[in-house]
């Protein structure tokens, strides 16, 4: 008779709960791309009906107002995510490689602004942004966003400069380059992988936004989360095409997350627990 | 030179950060409702205020922000401490383990809300009409029903934000050191008390971190409550964040809104305040 040893055991309890944490992280997601893929009997047959003839009747329904939110997303997402590296990455190359006297209360200042609650904002924001004509315009939510990704970027990219040895840049410089040439031609390269994956963050944090979208646009520029949000709040819902849009929805971030999985644990971390 | 580096930042985040903070702070002190422009926008000095903290909806609302932040932190942390502990242990592929666990936390609020609530459907949802009456519960309706509601919102809450703990928990882990653990197994000690007696106490301050990120997560929560049930039913529900929305974007009364914004801006620095203090006091 083979006794089951006390190693093989635990790792046997591992490896089931791995299992059980797996499934119940992917399932609702399945869960919403099947629903997509069938047709409203299916959808409603209990017990539910696990192996079935996908069918795109529901994208063929979503495809002609689509475009318009998902553009609007993509062009707001990636306008913010674009600025805020671009004077964000100076200003967390500063905190992390030069001595000044605010840095301390600098950092203190734009980690309360990652921790601020959204709602304090928006009133004053609608009302602003009331006043300068620019409800309903990509511009609004692309500045907006630019608040929230301006805080996150020089947070986390000043954890990534401060892992970089500081001394090939001394040794630049000692050649005769700049700070300026520095940042572009050394630092920049070097912490690539930390700025692709703090721009996909941003990415997926601008994506995903609903609270400052919902208030802030009407008509001409309503992206795809308050879209979703307004046709789930219809009465009778159209569950096949509700699932086409959300998958339609999760499908960037999915996919962007899964291509930058090996620096996202760390970005994310990082992003968390720095300081 | 340092300060050109950081000038573009400060200026941005003074423009877009705290002039609209100022902005709320002026027009929570203000009678504005958006409708009666006749009216103007006249001080009214801190009545706004007195109005809320005299209100029985913001008594309702605090209680149920209380208990959602409690019980969705709560889960989240023993879930993702957990969740952290056993992929920690796995041999092999604990890199594309994470990345697929984490995954609940990439997809935006109002996809988990949708979600969540084709799962809740009365007659045809997969939790509602398939696994609860496998297990023998017969709840049918959890959004429409007071009592299981902010349960029903919780729980999609934690599928959505437990990876955030998983992850932070898990760095915890994989940054301890061996020795200590190698000790305590040579001198004999049981799984149980190496976890109460070790791992536990050398992952206090990663917990609390967790603790502090979850805590005003949860407090500030909107999207997610607002697509599952607006605050209903009833205001089984409504939290302060729906509670202040309603008041601007629903009843268009900007100066209330702006106080309801300002009185959760305060709550959430004063957990800041407390969570930071227990963090330095722990780590002296």
């Amino acid at each position: 008779m083979m006794l089951m040893s006390r190693h093989t055991m635990r790792s046997a309890v591992v490896y089931l709960l791995t299992f059980l944490f797996l499934f119940a992280s992917l399932f609702p997601i399945i869960w919403i791309i099947e629903g997509s893929l069938k047709t409203p009997d299916q959808n409603r047959a209990i017990p539910p009906i696990w192996i079935f003839q996908p069918t795109l009747e529901a994208y063929r329904g979503i495809t002609p107002g689509l475009p318009k939110y998902f553009s609007n997303s993509l062009i707001i997402s990636c306008a913010s995510v674009a600025l805020s590296l671009l004077i964000g990455i100076p200003a967390a190359y500063a905190l992390a490689r030069f001595n000044f006297k605010q840095r301390r209360s600098l950092t203190i200042w734009i980690l309360s602004t990652k921790m601020a609650p959204g709602f304090a904002f928006v009133v004053p924001f609608y009302l602003i942004m009331r006043s300068l004509n620019l409800l309903d315009t990509l511009i609004a939510l692309t500045l907006v966003y630019l608040t929230f990704n301006l805080a996150f970027v020089v947070w986390i990219m000043q954890g990534f400069i401060e892992e970089m040895p500081v001394e090939l840049e001394e040794a630049a410089m000692l050649d005769g380059c700049t700070r300026l040439d520095v940042l572009r031609r050394i630092t920049i390269p070097l912490v690539l992988p930390g700025i692709i994956v703090t721009a996909t963050l941003a990415f997926v944090t601008s994506w995903n936004e609903f609270l400052f979208a919902y208030v802030l646009t009407r008509e001409a520029a309503v992206t795809i989360q308050p879209m979703i949000a307004s046709r789930v709040s219809f009465y009778k819902i159209d569950w096949e095409q509700m699932c086409a849009y959300s998958t339609v929805a999760m499908l960037p971030v999915v996919t962007l997350s899964l291509s930058v999985r090996k620096y996202l644990t760390r970005g994310l971390t990082l992003g968390a627990i720095k300081g | 030179m340092a300060y050109l580096f950081v000038l573009p930042t400060v200026i941005t985040l003074v423009l877009i950060a705290l002039y609209p903070t100022l902005f709320a702070i002026d027009a929570s002190l203000r009678n504005w409702i958006l409708y009666r422009p006749e009216l103007g926008t006249q001080y009214i000095g801190l009545d706004n205020y007195i109005t809320i903290f005299l209100s029985e909806e913001f008594w309702n609302a605090l209680r149920v922000t209380l208990m959602f932040t409690t019980l969705s932190t709560g889960l989240t942390l023993l879930i993702g401490l957990a969740e952290a502990l056993v992929i920690n242990e796995i041999p092999k592929g604990k890199g594309i383990v994470s990345s697929v666990v984490i995954l609940p936390l990439m997809i935006s609020p109002v996809v988990v809300a949708f979600g969540w609530r084709f799962m809740y459907h009365e007659a045809t949802g997969l939790i509602t009409a398939y696994l609860l009456p496998l297990v023998g519960v017969n709840v049918r309706t959890i959004l429409g029903d007071p009592n299981w509601a902010i349960l029903g919102v919780i729980a999609a809450d934690v599928w959505n934000q437990t990876p955030l703990v998983f992850l932070i928990l898990l760095a915890g882990l994989t940054s301890l050191p061996q020795e200590p653990f190698e000790a305590a197994r040579v001198d004999g000690a049981s799984a149980i008390q190496i976890f109460q007696h070790l791992t536990l106490p050398m992952l206090r301050s990663v917990i609390l971190i967790a603790l502090i990120l979850r805590t005003i997560d949860s407090f500030k929560v909107f999207d997610l409550v607002w697509v599952m049930t607006s605050g209903g039913p009833g205001t089984a529900t409504m939290n302060l964040v729906i509670t202040g929305y309603e008041k601007a974007f629903i009843a268009y009364r900007m100066g209330a809104a702006s106080a309801y914004g300002i009185v959760i801006l305060y709550a959430i620095m004063a957990l800041a305040l407390f969570y930071i203090k227990l963090l330095v006091g722990r780590r002296k």
